[in-house]
C-alpha cells in the first residue's frame, strides 16, 4: 500500500476511533432474548395477516380477470335470437366437433430460482439455461420456469428481480437477466440496476418497466408468491432447481449441468 | 437434531452483545441500540435461508446498515427540527463535550456518505479482515482494497467539506 494510502487508512481509523459505546452500558442478551421471542410472535402473526390479505386480493384480481375476459369472449348466435341461420349450418349442429383433447405438456418441469446479486448465479446462470434450453426445452421434454429468489444479505437483489419481472412480462425477460448477470459487479457496488439494463433493453420497454417498478405492486406479489414456491422446497441458497415430474418435487442446489444433465435424461428413459 | 427455536437462541446469545455494541457505537442512545439489536435478530429468525455458519456475517453487516438507517433517519428528523425552531437548537450536554462533539462529526459525515461505503467502513473498523468485508457486502475479495480507498477518500473528502481541517 502506497504512503497516502496509509496515511487517508490512518487518518479515517483516528475518526472512527471516535465512536465508542456508552461508558457503563453492558447489553444482556438474556434479558432481551424474551422481548425477540415477543417481537417475532407478532411478527408472524403480521406476515400470516399480511399474506391472507395478498391471496384475497389476488384472487379477486383473478375473478375480476375471468369475468372481463368472459364478457369480451364472443358470444354464438343462436338461431332463435338471429333472423337467418345460415351462420350455423345444418349439418354442424347435427355433428358438432368433438373438443380439442388438451395437448401433452413436457413431463419434466424445471423451475430456476437465482438471485441477480448471487455470484455463483452470474457463473453458472448461462450453462444452466442455454444447455436446458438446447437440450431440452427446444425439443419439449421440459418446461423451463424461472423464478426470483433474492437473498436478505444481497441489499440490491429484491430491486433487481423486480425489473426482471416486469422485464419478462414484456417478453424481455432472457436479454434482463443476462444483462443483470453480466453488469452485477457495477449495480451491486452502487445500486443503479436501471441504468445497466437501459444499455440492453429497447427505451420504451425501459419506460414501462421503471413505471412497473415503482408502481405495480403485483411485481412484488410475484416475486414473494416466488419465495414462498423457494421456502416451501426448502431452497437456503441459489442457484437451484426444482425437477417437477409425475412423482413429485425433488429440490436441488448449485447444479452443474453436466449432472443436472444425466438425471433429467436418466427421469425421461425411465417415463 | 436442534430445533429452529433453540437453534436461534443460540445464536442470539452467542452474537447479541457484539451486535449491539456495533449499533451503539454508530446510535446514540444505548436504549435505541439494544431495540435496533433485536429488529436485527427479527430479521434473522425471518430469514430461514441463513444458516448458523453464516449467521455472524450477515447479523453484523445487517446490524451496521440498521444503525446507519438510524443515524440518517436522526439526521432528517434533526433538519425539521431545526427549519421548525427557526435555527435555535439547544445542544444537549453530551455535545458540548469535546469527545463527544468528534463522535457526533463522525457521526454526521457517515450518515451523509453512500449506503454502501459507511457500512463498509465501519465493518473494516470493527476489525474484520478484507475477506470477511468481502464475504459480508456480497463482493468479489480482489476489489475490496480498491473500493475501502474510495470509501476513505470520500469520508475524508465530506469531513473536510463540512468541518476543515
Amino acid at each position: 500500500m502506497a504512503n497516502n494510502e496509509r496515511e487517508l487508512e490512518r487518518w479515517v481509523d483516528d475518526r472512527l476511533a471516535a465512536l465508542t459505546t456508552a461508558p457503563g452500558w453492558h447489553p444482556d442478551a438474556a434479558a432481551a432474548l424474551p422481548r425477540a421471542r415477543e417481537r417475532t410472535r407478532q411478527g408472524s402473526a403480521t406476515h400470516r395477516r399480511r399474506a391472507w390479505i395478498l391471496t384475497t386480493a389476488t384472487a379477486g384480481l383473478a375473478m375480476a380477470a375471468i369475468a372481463v375476459w368472459q364478457m369480451l369472449e364472443p358470444k354464438p348466435v343462436h338461431c332463435a335470437d338471429a333472423p337467418v341461420c345460415s351462420s350455423v349450418p345444418a349439418a354442424a349442429k347435427q355433428n358438432p366437433v368433438p373438443p380439442r383433447p388438451p395437448l401433452p405438456g413436457p413431463p419434466i418441469t424445471c423451475e430456476l430460482f437465482v438471485d441477480y446479486e448471487c455470484p455463483p448465479c452470474a457463473v453458472h446462470y448461462t450453462e444452466l439455461v442455454s444447455g436446458l434450453t438446447k437440450d431440452f426445452v427446444e425439443n419439449g421434454r421440459v418446461r423451463l420456469v424461472h423464478r426470483d429468489f433474492p437473498l436478505p444479505s444481497h441489499a440490491h437483489a429484491r430491486d433487481a428481480a423486480r425489473y426482471a419481472k416486469a422485464a419478462g412480462r414484456l417478453g424481455h425477460y432472457d436479454d434482463a437477466a443476462a444483462q443483470l448477470f453480466k453488469t452485477q459487479r457495477d449495480w451491486s457496488a452502487d445500486g443503479d440496476i436501471a441504468s445497466r439494463l437501459a444499455e440492453a433493453l429497447p427505451a420504451d420497454a425501459m419506460a414501462k418497466i421503471r413505471d412497473m417498478v415503482a408502481n405495480d405492486p403485483t411485481i412484488d406479489a410475484a416475486i414473494d408468491e416466488d419465495i414462498a414456491v423457494a421456502r416451501a422446497a426448502g431452497l437456503h441458497s441459489t442457484p437451484a432447481l426444482v425437477v417437477i415430474t409425475k412423482n413429485g418435487r425433488q429440490p436441488i442446489t448449485a447444479p452443474a449441468y453436466s449432472a443436472l444433465k444425466s438425471h433429467l435424461d436418466r427421469i425421461l428413459e425411465q417415463q | 437434531m436442534a430445533s429452529p427455536d433453540t437453534g436461534f437462541e443460540a445464536v442470539f446469545h452467542e452474537h447479541y452483545e457484539r451486535i449491539a455494541r456495533a449499533i451503539g457505537r454508530i446510535v446514540r442512545d444505548p436504549a435505541r441500540a439494544e431495540e435496533l439489536a433485536v429488529d436485527v435478530f427479527c430479521r434473522l429468525w425471518r430469514s430461514p435461508q441463513i444458516d448458523a455458519a453464516s449467521a455472524g456475517g450477515w447479523l453484523h453487516r445487517t446490524a451496521i446498515h440498521e444503525a446507519l438507517y438510524e443515524l440518517r433517519r436522526e439526521a432528517r428528523r434533526e433538519r425539521y427540527e431545526k427549519l421548525l425552531s427557526f435555527g435555535r437548537r439547544v445542544p444537549n450536554p453530551e455535545e458540548l463535550h469535546a469527545a463527544a462533539e468528534e463522535q457526533q462529526r463522525v457521526r454526521t459525515v457517515l450518515a451523509a456518505l453512500d449506503p454502501r461505503q459507511a457500512e463498509m467502513l465501519l465493518l473494516r473498523n470493527s476489525g474484520l479482515s478484507y475477506q470477511e468485508v468481502a464475504a459480508a457486502l456480497q463482493l468479489n475479495p480482489a476489489s475490496i482494497g480498491v473500493l475501502l480507498g474510495r470509501a476513505r477518500e470520500s469520508f475524508r473528502k465530506e469531513y473536510l467539506r463540512r468541518y476543515g481541517k
